[in-house]
């Protein structure tokens, strides 16, 4: 007998088994057994035609529906198996995170002392300087008379100089490269000049070749207090805000007025220690305004324009960055120590 | 040059304390180096009363004494001949710090000693001593020895002074200094003198003006040549000067006093009672006072007698006219003489000297006389001279008073501010300008000790020095906007850089000269001593050129970082290698070149829990070279073998020149086991070096131009080869290439093998090759045909086969 009751007592039976439903395979079964050819809907479809047309069309809705139900909820079961298998497959697969990573290559170092200068270079490009750069191999001419250094002067016992022959020599400092660009260009000029130099000297804080960076700046109206400005800024965008900086009157034969400047020592915050010999102040770079000797070298009037130069020692800045007690370090070319930077 | 704190207060008057003026000297521009107690280089050194004397018990010529401390009484072992019961003597307690060394308690041959007796020789004030130093009978006892010589008593100050400052290598000079900066007066009063342009003495000549523009002499008769006075001689020896006698030491003291250098002749050694200042003659010799025979040139300036030199003038006195212990008078001369011309003598024959350092520093010319007549004073009172006010002044060039024109207004643009102006006067007039003000000019005289002041912008940094150049604030420049010419070169350096670094390479950094053996231990020395850049003056004995090529310095590095078991790395540094320019004729001129050189090393990979150990090979520096080609040309390269012998460093097979169309980039390859036998390396190294400048001009060169993306699928096929061993890899590729259509997009080898069944020296190679259209799909037939074109030619021209 179909009836009402039977419609009814198949869902209870539907919603039971669908419920017991724990694989794909009792899906299937399921799914057979109720909605297969042979199933308990097609079997209750056969038995319509026995009914009276008023009970067909009402009792045909009804499996109808029956059966959408049915098929809804063993999607919806599917849609849950699957979600827990899935679950199931991602939790039983495991790796030990752990592990030391793989890595298809290793990552070099920069050396220290590249690290330091490109720092220093990056802050005066970003005041506008332009870069240059000048050959090594110098002569007497550019390293020294024309930095008013003529022969004979004591200013050339502060710098003690490798020679090549009677005109050339390996140069002892950045400055050259100020007059061979003032020579080929015109003010206004913001120019900083990296490069090795060389002095005869060599001893845990002195190195026979090391790093300079020469900076000048020519223009109409630059002033001492310039100088100051631009260091200061220089020194404090390297060693932070609040860093003291002072300059303190010095010579060099190519800048007058000429200074010194000091830092607050930055081992000791200018409390006094052994690196900055109990001073509280670290000598880190030389300046001064532009020689007019120089000028007139190059062929600038000097009542026209007035500048500022400026050179600083690479290793020492280094040196003092990362605490390093031994300049020969940097050439040894040990990896043990590169691959700390 | 060092300074006593009390000797500055002879001529000016210090309220603050050591430390304070140093501060203030130092940022004035004269950077005291460092500041020491004189006290401590004395320290448990006492006055001592000698109570008893007694021989020594083991030994003939020691004597064991008894001395009383004050508050004490000490054992104390003696070998000093004059030692005597109630003598006032000096003892150096154990601690105290002698020339000889530390005095700590002893046994001396079986007897305690407490301390030792000191002579005047281990005190440092004498160069010879025959005893122990001897104290006057009231002499306070048990005292420290500083509180028995007050000049002990005080503070050396270390300045570095820098070299225009001349004037400041003397107590004087510091002490006007001082002056100016606390704006004091300074005491210096100069001593009463009659100037003689003629005297019976002595006569004057002076040949070459320019070089000697003054030369003054003064007689001092009857002199007794003894040891100085206490003063002097500790004077001196904190000053770090040995005391010698009084006439010397006098010379000395004043030239630390007034920074004019003094030389005392023996007068009864000059001959004929003539000085001539000239030049000396070629190969002329002097034997000078350390008793080397010195050989001259007419660069030097010589003070002479009729015949012969007798002092190399400002550098060395002559041996033959020197002050002895017979010496009754004495000849002082003082003078100026060209700096330069000093300074070239004393660098030639290696003699700086104290004078020598302050002539050619510029002494002050107008003080020569004065300071000769202080000395003379000094020898009357210590060494019971007789003298006079007289002075035999030659002066043929007097001093011209220099005048700078100084514009306040252009002062305070140039400085930033006009603070410092309103000094300005007081300043200058503080340190000794004369100033005569005009309309909106002053006109400055310059006093003569200050050589170094020449120009306007001297008198600007004399007027900000005095205010510390506190006054002058930091104001960043206002400047007109422009684009930066970017040094484009050293750009790319860093691009490269990156690369090498983000790829595994570690940088370094080497001397860019090396021992010249190091070149002929790569075996290049024969090849290009010619072009070799040689120091003239190395640091060591050893010859040095400036470095060729990077190897030698890298196998270097190699071998140290072996030796610290560092076994695996990849190594670079971008640098310069320097040559002789031999093709400019005119004039020596050198080539500067940066390059990049590689040093690969050990391991690419070590064995880990994903990977085997794996070994660095040739193709490992071959490909990273190819990715940094890739990288920065978005191109490839060639290796073509090294002609022989051209770069004998390298293996002969292994190695290659790193070609890019036609241009020569450098090469890579493994060190010759000849090589490295000689470097002792214990692993292959394997090296690279690209020319940097060219890499440069390649890339600025470099075109890139887009072409459309296919639509099509591109389809592959593999070609299997067995050729003979000598058939290499770039053979079968251009091969591949001449004979294909446009539709050949890629080759990759996959594949190699070698085996038995393929036949002795013979190799079997399997190529991939991808074929692709930009406007249809491609037929199977159409590759095929081209494919086996391409086979064909294969067979034709590299006589190859197919397997079976």
């Amino acid at each position: 007998m179909l009836d009402q009751r039977k419609v009814e007592e198949i869902k209870e039976t539907a919603k039971e088994k669908i419920g017991l439903i724990r694989s794909e395979v009792d899906y299937t079964n399921v799914k057979a057994l109720f909605l297969g050819k042979k199933g308990i809907i097609a079997d209750a479809m056969k038995l319509l035609p026995q009914l009276s047309p008023e009970e067909r069309k009402a009792l045909g809705a009804n499996i109808n529906s029956l059966k959408n139900f049915i098929e809804t909820e063993l999607e919806k079961k599917l849609a849950e198996i699957k979600e827990e298998e899935k679950r199931k497959t991602l939790f039983e697969k495991s790796i030990d995170i752990t592990l030391p990573p793989k890595l298809w290559h290793t990552i070099g170092t920069f050396h220290p002392l590249t690290q330091v200068q490109e720092e220093i270079i990056n802050i005066f490009v970003g005041m506008g300087f332009d870069i240059a750069e000048g050959p090594e191999i110098e002569s007497d001419y550019y390293n020294f008379e024309a930095l008013n250094i003529p022969p004979e002067h004591p200013a050339r016992e502060m710098q003690d100089t490798f020679y090549i022959d009677e005109k050339n020599l390996l140069r002892t400092h950045t400055s050259p490269v100020q007059i061979r660009y003032m020579e080929k260009n015109t003010p206004p000029l913001r120019v900083i000049c990296p490069g090795k130099v060389y002095r005869r000297d060599s001893d845990v804080t002195h190195s026979p070749m090391f790093h300079q960076i020469e900076g000048f700046m020519v223009d109409e109206g630059v002033s001492f207090a310039n100088l100051k400005g631009v260091l200061t800024e220089f020194l404090q965008s390297l060693y932070g805000r609040n860093l003291a900086v002072r300059f303190r009157p010095s010579y060099f034969p190519f800048t007058e007025p000429s200074a010194e400047v000091d830092i607050a020592c930055v081992v000791c915050s200018g409390q006094g220690c052994r690196v900055c010999k109990g001073t509280g102040w670290l000598e880190v770079l030389g300046c001064g305004m532009i020689h007019p000797y120089l000028f007139k070298v190059v062929g600038y009037d000097k009542e026209k324009f007035s500048g500022f130069a400026f050179g600083l020692g690479v290793e020492r800045l280094t040196m003092l960055k990362y605490a390093i007690d031994d300049i020969r370090l940097f050439y040894e070319g040990n990896i043990s120590f590169m691959e700390q930077f | 040059m060092r300074v006593l704190f009390n000797w500055l207060k002879d001529y000016i008057e210090i309220e603050e304390n050591a430390t304070e003026i140093a501060e203030k000297l130092t940022m004035s521009g004269f950077e005291v180096e460092y500041i020491h107690d004189f006290k401590s280089d004395f320290k448990n050194i006492k006055t001592a009363k000698v109570l008893s004397v007694s021989p020594h018990p083991n030994a003939d010529k020691l004597k064991v004494c008894n001395v009383s401390i004050g508050t004490s009484t000490l054992q104390v072992v003696c070998g000093a001949p004059n030692v005597d019961k109630d003598q006032n003597v000096v003892i150096a307690l154990p601690g105290a710090e002698l020339k000889g060394g530390k005095i700590e308690k002893s046994i001396i041959r079986g007897v305690e000693s407490n301390g030792m007796l000191c002579s005047e020789k281990e005190l440092g004030l004498a160069t010879h001593s025959d005893g122990i130093l001897i104290l006057p009978d009231d002499a306070k006892i048990g005292i420290d020895l500083w509180q028995f010589y007050r000049e002990i008593d005080d503070f050396v100050l270390d300045i570095g002074i820098t070299p225009n400052r001349g004037d400041c290598l003397s107590h004087l000079g510091i002490a006007r200094e001082i002056a100016a900066i606390t704006g004091r007066q300074v005491n210096y009063t100069k001593p009463q003198l009659e100037l003689l342009t003629k005297a019976d003495f002595a006569e004057i000549i002076i040949d070459s003006p320019k070089l000697c523009p003054r030369y003054t002499g003064k007689l001092i008769k009857n002199v007794t040549i003894k040891p100085s006075p206490d003063f002097i001689k500790l004077r001196l020896l904190a000053c770090g000067m040995r005391p010698i006698n009084n006439i010397v030491d006098i010379t000395n003291y004043i030239m630390l006093d007034l920074g004019q250098p003094l030389h005392a002749f023996d007068y009864d050694l000059i001959k004929d009672k003539t000085i001539i200042v000239r030049t000396a003659r070629d190969n002329e010799k002097l034997v000078t006072l350390d008793g080397k025979e010195r050989c001259l040139t007419n660069e030097d300036i010589v003070i002479a007698d009729k015949e012969n030199p007798i002092a190399l003038a400002g550098v060395m006195g002559g041996l033959d006219t020197e002050v002895t212990e017979k010496t009754k008078n004495i000849f002082l001369e003082s003078a100026f003489f060209n700096p330069p011309t000093i300074r070239k003598t004393a660098k030639r024959l290696s003699l700086q000297s104290e004078a020598s350092y302050r002539f050619e520093r510029c002494v002050d010319i107008e003080n020569v006389p004065f300071a000769a007549c202080k000395a003379a004073n000094l020898m009357k009172e210590f060494a019971g001279g007789e003298t006079t006010t007289a002075v035999l002044d030659c002066y043929p060039i007097p001093y011209q008073k220099r005048h700078i024109i100084f514009r306040p207004e252009r002062c305070s643009v140039y400085l930033g501010t006009t603070e410092p102006i309103n000094y300005a006067e007081k300043r200058l007039k503080l340190l000794s300008f004369e100033i005569n003000k005009k309309q909106g000019e002053w006109d400055i005289t310059v006093p003569s000790f200050r050589s170094d002041v020449s120009i306007e912008e001297d008198i600007y940094e004399e007027i900000a020095r005095l205010g510390f150049y506190k006054e002058i604030k930091p104001i960043m420049p206002v400047v007109a906007m422009k684009a930066r010419l970017d040094n484009n070169q050293r750009l790319f350096y860093n691009t490269v850089r990156n690369f090498l670094v983000d790829n595994g390479a570690t940088e370094v950094i080497t001397y860019s000269f090396v021992p010249e053996k190091e070149v002929e231990k790569i075996f290049m020395l024969d090849k290009i001593k010619g072009s070799l850049v040689y120091i003239k003056n190395p640091l060591t004995e050893e010859p040095a050129v400036m470095r060729p090529n990077l190897v030698a310095s890298h196998l270097n590095v190699a071998v140290l970082n072996h030796s610290r078991l560092n076994n695996n790395f990849k190594l670079f540094e971008i640098g310069k290698k320097y040559l002789l320019n031999n093709e400019s004729t005119k004039k020596t001129s050198f080539i500067e070149k940066n390059v990049l050189s590689l040093v690969f090393s050990g391991l690419v990979n070590e064995k880990t829990w994903y990977s085997k150990e794996e070994p660095f090979t040739f193709f490992d520096i071959k490909g990273f070279i190819e990715l940094l080609l890739n990288r920065i040309l978005k191109s490839s390269f060639k290796l073509k073998q090294i002609v022989p012998d051209k770069l004998p460093f390298l293996h002969p097979k292994e190695s290659g020149e790193i070609l890019h169309g036609q241009k020569n980039l450098g090469f890579i390859g493994l060190v010759h086991p000849d090589v490295s036998s000689t470097y002792e390396l214990k692993k292959d190294i394997y090296l690279a070096e690209i020319d940097l400048e060219l890499l440069y001009q390649l890339f600025l060169h470099k075109t890139v131009s887009y072409y459309g993306i296919s639509k099509f699928p591109w389809v592959d096929r593999d070609i299997t080869i067995i050729a003979e061993e000598n058939i290499c890899n770039q053979d079968v590729l251009n091969v591949i290439f001449e004979s294909s259509e446009d539709i050949l997009k890629d080759v990759k080898l996959i594949d190699i093998y070698r085996g038995e069944n393929i036949g002795k020296n013979k190799k079997s190679m399997t190529y991939k090759l991808f074929y692709q259209s930009s406007e249809r799909t491609l037929s199977d037939e159409e590759v095929n045909l081209v494919n086996e074109k391409i086979a064909r030619s294969l067979v034709n021209k590299l006589n190859i086969e197919f397997p079976k």
